[in-house]
């Protein structure tokens, strides 16, 4: 994907911090960045370095001290609540650490709950778009199960299906493959990038693995709020460092 | 593969271990509610029986009378009053009074009501369930019929003849009644002759009413009206009207209408608190499921309404398994000679508020909703 091309999500200067007065913590400072349409971008740092707070702010779930978001070219901090709660319904999917199955549901009633309560759609509608998603995530035999009865890889892909499932325009994953071995996480991750490359979904992948820049297409290190060139040694371990490309810097 | 069962079904019952509580606290509630109000509602109906089994149209009793057993003697020339009504084709006299049963053989008294009545076959004050034949035993000055069930509590096995005591007077048992029983006390039926012969002093005062009734049945409630105005010194009821004055004063007076508000405000507490708990424990177990959902941007009302679908759910299995046992612990009572009456009403009813309680609870769950924002995902 062109870096030229009208980016997805744009973020300027934005600016957060926790507290007031002298216990007040900066936690972004002038942060900058644009997400392309069907790029995979890496967000890594150390704890602490503002990474979940960078991924609240962009998408909509935690208002900025300063700075803007604008989304397919829409100032989303501009928007009301209830404007922005549907927009974050029509745009945004996500990903977090725990895949945050309902236990008591199964995994077609997973994938279904999203499709009638955000889209509307009708029980016989959904079957289509649940029976793709489960093939897509090699879930097929899985539509009845509920989640105790699957492995922790299988629970990440069926939250993964559920996040991609309406085509999301931007994906937000925090630490998706935190609670999976090595193995597993690949190839979730794998099935989150093919999916998303497919579909033109722009994706931000918080995390602190840094082998899994191998699937990026661009990696930015955050630390102390701001973007840089020269990530701390621990975000890295013995890893290669790839080539940081954060806009702000 | 793909049949569609309700979420908040299928979380019930995956998750039944979790619900099992507040499903049984409905149940508890509902059996509670249903067998307390069934029970009462036997015995307010027993309270009334001697009134509503008979074929008098109006009553007239001393103005302060709330219960048969607690009037006091109206003057015979009442009698007079209605006889010369027009509209009355038929007036008579009926006698109740409360006696002591001196058991056969022990000598123990139990306390019983005495109800003296004519006994032809146009009888006002002879209740229904009284054949022919036993009114024509009833005649026989001296003797009396006990209702059935009544039969272990005055001592007696059977009703063939068997003598006693009632006031320290000679009686002969010719027969038993079926079909009800008193609310209170064990009733025994008799005539008006032999009711007199039983209460023959005032240390046992016998309650006397006059009975009519009327040609034509439009005419009863009209003349009711015409003869509480024309004779303020006397109260004249109609038949439903003294049946409802009755079961009233069992039921306020007496405060068993008290017992089972008790009953009813603790068993829909017991069932509300335990309902409501299960709910909330199950929506925070559950809150960064409900936090995703929100942070995905699906609608707030459809979370709120899958919590109370639950609570829905809970409510309505909670009643459906609390009916069969409603009947049979009725059934149990009624061997043991307790009436318990269902009505169609009380079955409805229980069921409702048991319902409306338990989706309340859910209601009150919700405030554990309010925890599933998104910034629980952040954390």
């Amino acid at each position: 994907m062109s870096e030229t091309s009208k980016p997805t999500l744009q973020a300027d200067a934005l600016e957060h911090s926790f507290g007031t007065g002298e216990s007040r913590v900066d936690v972004l400072r002038g942060v900058a960045l644009q997400l392309q349409p069907g790029q995979i971008t890496l967000l890594m740092g150390p704890s602490g370095s503002g990474k979940t707070v960078l991924l609240a702010l962009l998408s909509g779930l935690m208002r900025p001290r300063a700075g803007q978001v604008t989304v397919l070219g829409q100032n989303l901090w501009r928007m009301s609540d209830g404007q922005r709660r549907r927009f974050r319904l029509a745009h945004f999917g996500f990903i977090f650490q725990a895949s945050l199955l309902f236990p008591g549901l199964t995994i077609g009633q997973q994938l279904e709950m999203v499709l009638r309560w955000g889209d509307g759609m009708s029980i016989s509608a959904a079957r289509p778009w649940i029976k793709t998603a489960l093939e897509r995530f090699d879930l097929a035999d899985k539509h009845d199960r509920f989640p105790e009865q699957l492995s922790g890889g299988e629970k990440q892909r069926v939250g993964i299906a559920r996040a991609l499932i309406r085509h999301p325009d931007v994906c937000f994953a925090d630490e998706p493959t935190a609670s999976l071995d090595w193995g597993h996480g690949q190839q979730v991750v794998a099935q989150l990038v093919t999916t998303a490359r497919e579909r033109g979904t722009s994706v931000l992948l918080v995390t602190h693995d840094i082998r899994l820049a191998a699937f990026a297409d661009r990696v930015l290190y955050l630390e102390d709020g701001q973007f840089t060139n020269q990530p701390h040694a621990a975000v890295l371990g013995s890893a290669e460092l790839p080539q940081a490309q954060g806009n702000n810097v | 593969m793909y049949s569609h069962r309700p979420y908040a079904l299928t979380i019930l019952w995956h998750e039944r271990k979790r619900y099992l509580p507040a499903v049984l606290a409905v149940t508890f509630s509902t059996v509670l509610i249903g067998l307390q109000g069934g029970l009462l509602l036997g015995q307010v109906v027993y309270s009334s029986f001697a009134i509503d089994h008979t074929s008098a149209d109006l009553w007239v009793v001393p103005p302060d009378a709330n219960s048969p057993m607690l009037a006091e003697p109206v003057p015979e020339s009442w009698l007079l009053r209605l006889a010369s009504q027009p509209e009355i084709s038929r007036a008579e006299v009926y006698y109740l009074g409360q006696g002591h049963w001196h058991k056969p053989g022990t000598g123990a008294r139990e306390a019983c009501v005495v109800i003296g009545s004519r006994l032809d076959d146009d009888s006002l004050g002879a209740v229904h369930q009284m054949s022919p034949a036993m009114r024509t035993r009833l005649t026989e000055p001296g003797t009396v019929a006990v209702i059935a069930a009544d039969l272990p509590t005055f001592g007696l096995e059977n009703a063939d003849g068997v003598g006693a005591e009632i006031n320290g007077q000679r009686v002969r048992v010719v027969g038993t009644i079926s079909g009800f029983r008193g609310a209170l006390y064990p009733h025994m039926f008799c005539s008006l002759e032999t009711a007199r012969r039983l209460f023959p002093t005032f240390l046992h005062p016998l309650t006397s009413f006059v009975l009519a009734r009327c040609r034509h049945p439009q005419d009863v409630p009209v003349l009711a009206a015409r003869l509480r105005e024309a004779y303020p010194d006397m109260a004249t009821y109609t038949t439903d009207e003294f049946s409802v004055r009755t079961r009233n004063y069992w039921l306020f007076r007496t405060r068993l209408g008290t017992v089972l508000v008790c009953t009813v405000a603790l068993a829909l507490l017991v069932g509300g608190v335990v309902t409501s708990e299960t709910l909330l424990a199950a929506v925070r177990a559950s809150l960064r499921e409900f936090a995703l959902l929100d942070a995905m941007g699906l609608p707030r009302l459809r979370l709120v309404c899958l919590v109370l679908a639950q609570s829905w759910w809970i409510g309505l299995i909670g009643v459906l398994f609390a009916l069969p046992i409603i009947f049979i612990l009725a059934q149990a009572a009624e061997w043991t000679n307790t009436h318990v009456l269902l009505t169609p009403a009380l079955l409805v009813g229980t069921p409702l508020v048991d319902l409306v309680l338990a989706v309340l609870s859910g209601v009150a769950a919700l405030r554990s909703l309010r925890e599933a924002e998104p910034g629980v995902l952040l954390r």
